[in-house]
């Protein structure tokens, strides 16, 4: 039986040797961007790959309010190092380092 | 009995304000039970009948895999209520209907609100809300707009009409194949168990089984359902064997299918080839030969825009503030019988020389911060990581190491922590390490200082040379260090969301573009009003009673002076070996703007200690401010002038980059003779360093040493204390220590072959 759609997207991503972009990997399976966006966040639900946070933003040093040189970083995803599902944890996290994985 | 409405969705897709919009100021906030989530309810209502409302946390999905997901889905099971809001964002449909499909297969009355549809407009989206109801069975769609309180009377009435005639929940994905055999085979073992089908709905829990959820898992064996939840086990396996698959993608991946057939069918997006306007810029921003040569070619206009175009500001504010501001508040002081006190000298030279001597180059920082928001807020810096990728990535080095060395050159502390985003510790210690060359925009004033001193009109090109080579020092000892002290797993592959390319923001550009500004004008308000005064003191005091008095001391001779000429002999292999220079340096550890405010002040002491002829008498001639400020007023008309003229003179460089090509450039004021406006601080930096260097040409590479050594000596103090923070005391010791000695070896070997080479 061919791949499912969702598994095709982490095996592009764990068979890429150069950064993807959700555009690229939404050609290269004929969906929408979003759709391929929805499916990174099912395998960050799954463990298999983690989301980084987007900002430079942690809090520690005054936050986005006081330090005008936090900048927004786009939205971007790697693979988990281990397969093991992610333990409960609240996704309202902003600190990546609070965000690892507990290994 | 209390009828309640759950409110669910994505975060972000403006459920609270539409919660709000509901309940108005009758809510309660609280946590859930047992968890640090916040729990909001209220009550509306709606044709004499109270509804309570109870907002759910943000979730992406109804797995069990975060505590948002469970207290969501638990609230929904056990407490039952009569139906569920959701919350859809209509500029981001397909990824928001997983969650409704979830919603609809607990079997419960779904009503959409289809929010955020003005931004959904103004992108060009075109959803078909009767088509939308009726691919889900026929639940009602109601369009809103939440934070404009518009379509919240509508949802009000599909709420009350939902509370007095329950509908059947709506429609979703339909398995197939074998996951349909077992999903039916494990309903019918549901409902035959009479306990768990009044629990439960069997079609819901089947497909938990399938998906090997394990809330449920636990919760069956606690009820003592086991033989159905290894059933549900060998379910699973001869899927797998069948299909190749697990169970639970198999069953996300329909629901995708199901999904995109509905989005297919509700929405029309914006009439746009299939490569969009933005793949056709990627293919060639991004591409695996010309995306360098490209991002190189950015950087250098970003630097010649700030070098060039700013230059006419930085003229203009630098003879407000050196000449202007300097005489007349020295008159001021003069005419309330303060003159020639060290009252007046700590004004003049102290916090006019020192502050305003930084404050001169706020038009550098503003047309940096300008261009470098043009290229955040038009989607360039995400390509810019993308091709570094490559480059880091054969160098060893994890490719987004270079989002937040991006964001060191706007300020190196939120760079350390925006290491933070790296997973691996060994990569945010060496990013962190690599942040720090990238040149601040604290050490800006110092280039373009030297840059007009000793390069003129091509001053744009020492500043890109001095952040290329800070980039290059990055990679170059990124490299190094992974080979040795971290090494580690190549770097693994990354996925990166390339926002649409936009045309910049001209609010958003101005907001970033001021904030920043505003911060290194409050940093001289501050802490380079403070060094400014205590260096004043110090250039006060003389080292000892033979050498003078109390504000009445060579500098040199000062307390700072006798410091920085004890350090001096260390740069005069790097041709800065004189006290002036080398005592700069020691300030600029406070903060790096600091270096050229002290160099204004000591240059100015020392051009104070011989004043000018013709000053006094210009000093003493109290009509002559308004002409000043007259002045003043036309030179700043001439600045603007000149500043658009630089702006276009920014199209014939570029194109003259190209071998064969010389353009001219344009010439707003054409027969005028252009003068060569030397500040005070130009001059006497020239003078100095071609007295250390040994002569004029000597002097110039001096200049570039001198340049090299700033760009790479040990960050700021506040620099250094997030890098304590963050990294540990031995790491900032290591760190301190590494870029001392690469600094001064750097400005060595520049001054020392530059002198080979050109003279």
């Amino acid at each position: 039986m061919a791949a499912s759609k969702l598994r095709q997207v982490l095996t592009i991503f764990e068979e890429a040797k150069n950064p993807q972009s959700i555009n690229s990997i939404a050609k290269t399976l004929q969906v929408s961007a979003e759709q391929v966006q929805s499916m990174l966040e099912y395998w960050v639900r799954k463990g298999r790959i983690r989301q980084v946070v987007d900002t430079t933003d942690c809090g520690t040093c005054g936050g986005g309010d006081s330090c005008p040189f936090v900048i927004e970083l786009p939205h971007s995803y790697e693979l988990a190092s281990d397969t093991m599902v992610i333990p409960l944890q609240s996704i309202n996290s902003v600190c990546a380092h609070k965000v690892n994985v507990d290994r | 009995m209390t009828i309640t409405i759950a409110l669910a969705g994505n975060p972000n897709v403006g459920k609270s304000t539409l919660f709000n919009a509901l309940t108005g100021s009758r809510q309660h906030v609280g946590n859930w039970p047992g968890k640090t989530v916040e729990k909001k309810e209220g009550k509306v209502k709606v044709d004499q009948e109270e509804i309570l409302v109870v907002d759910l946390p943000g979730t992406y999905s109804l797995t069990a895999y975060t505590i948002e997901e469970i207290i969501a889905r638990d609230f929904i099971i056990n407490e039952q209520p009569t139906a569920v809001v959701a919350v859809v964002d209509a500029a981001n449909l397909e990824r928001n209907l997983y969650l409704v499909s979830q919603l609809i297969e607990l079997d419960i009355p779904v009503i959409i609100a289809l929010n955020m549809t003005d931004i959904a407009t103004t992108q060009g989206l075109k959803i078909s809300s009767e088509k939308l109801s009726e691919r889900f069975g026929g639940i009602p769609v109601i369009e809103t707009v939440g934070n404009r309180q518009l379509g919240v009377d509508e949802l009000k009435t599909a709420m009350a009409e939902v509370v007095k005639e329950p509908k059947k929940a709506g429609v979703s994905a339909r398995f197939t194949d074998i996951l349909k055999k077992e999903f039916d085979s494990l309903k019918d073992q549901i409902s035959a168990s009479e306990s768990l089908a009044k629990t439960f709905r069997p079609a819901w829990l089947a497909t938990k089984l399938l998906e090997n959820d394990a809330a449920v898992n636990e919760q069956l064996a606690e009820l003592g359902a086991n033989e159905l939840v290894v059933a549900a086990k060998q379910a699973q396996e001869r899927i797998e064997s069948e299909t190749g698959e697990e169970a639970e993608t198999l069953i996300a991946d329909q629901r995708y299918d199901f999904i995109g057939a509905v989005v297919d069918d509700v929405l029309v997006r914006p009439k746009e080839k299939v490569e969009t306007t933005s793949d056709r810029i990627d293919q060639v921003v991004t591409h695996k030969i010309w995306g360098l040569p490209i991002f190189l070619l950015m950087m250098w206009i970003v630097f010649q825009f700030t070098a060039n175009v700013s230059a006419p500001f930085l003229d203009w504010v630098d003879g407000f503030v050196n000449d202007f501001l300097y005489t007349w508040f020295g008159n001021l002081v003069a005419a309330i019988g303060l003159g020639d006190t060290w009252v007046q000298a700590i004004i003049t030279d102290g916090i006019i020389a020192g502050v305003g001597g930084v404050m001169v180059f706020v038009p550098v920082l503003l047309f940096l911060y300008l261009a470098l928001a043009i290229l955040e807020d038009s989607g360039y810096m995400a390509r810019a990581a993308f091709v570094m990728d490559r480059v880091m990535r054969w160098m060893g080095l994890h490719g987004k190491s270079f989002l937040p060395m991006i964001v060191g050159f706007g300020c190196t502390v939120p760079a350390v922590y925006a290491t933070r985003t790296l997973e691996n510790e060994n990569d945010r210690k060496l990013t962190g390490f690599l942040a720090t060359f990238m040149s601040c925009g604290a050490r800006l004033p110092v280039y373009v200082v030297f840059g007009a001193a000793f390069f003129g009109a091509a001053s744009g090109n020492l500043i890109f040379s001095m952040y290329i080579l800070g980039i290059a020092v990055a990679l170059i000892t990124g490299f190094a260090l992974k080979q040795t002290v971290y090494k580690g797993k190549p770097p693994a592959p990354f996925v990166m969301e390339l926002p649409p390319y936009r045309l910049p923001r001209p609010k958003d550009v101005w907001r970033q573009m001021w904030d920043r500004s505003q911060s290194f004008v409050k940093k001289a308000g501050t802490v380079i009003l403070a060094v400014s005064i205590g260096l004043w003191l110090l250039m006060a005091i003389p080292i000892s009673a033979d050498a003078g008095s109390f504000n009445d001391v060579p500098a040199e001779n000062s307390i700072f002076g006798t410091v920085s000429g004890a350090i001096a002999p260390i740069f005069a292999p790097a041709g800065f070996g004189n006290w002036q220079a080398s005592g700069s340096l020691i300030t600029g550890f406070l903060a790096k703007e600091v270096v050229v405010g002290t160099m204004n002040q000591i240059y100015v002491e020392e051009a104070g200690d011989a004043p000018e002829e013709g000053v006094e008498d210009e000093v003493e001639e109290a009509s002559s401010f308004g002409k000043d400020l007259s002045g003043a007023v036309v030179g700043f008309g001439e600045a603007v002038a000149l500043t658009v003229q630089e702006i276009i003179n920014i199209v014939p460089r570029t194109i003259s980059l190209i071998p064969g090509v010389a353009l001219d450039d344009v010439n707003f004021f054409p027969g005028e003779e252009e003068e060569e406006n030397t500040t005070d601080l130009e001059a006497a930096l020239i003078e100095s360093f071609e007295e250390s260097a040994g002569s004029p040409a000597a002097g110039t590479i001096a200049a570039v040493a001198y340049n090299v050594f700033v760009l790479l000596y040990v960050p700021c103090m506040v620099a250094v204390a997030a890098m304590r923070q963050e990294f540990g005391s031995r790491w900032m010791w290591t760190q301190i220590g590494y870029t001392m000695v690469l600094a001064w070896v750097a400005a060595v070997v520049v001054f020392q072959i530059g002198k080979v080479l050109f003279i």
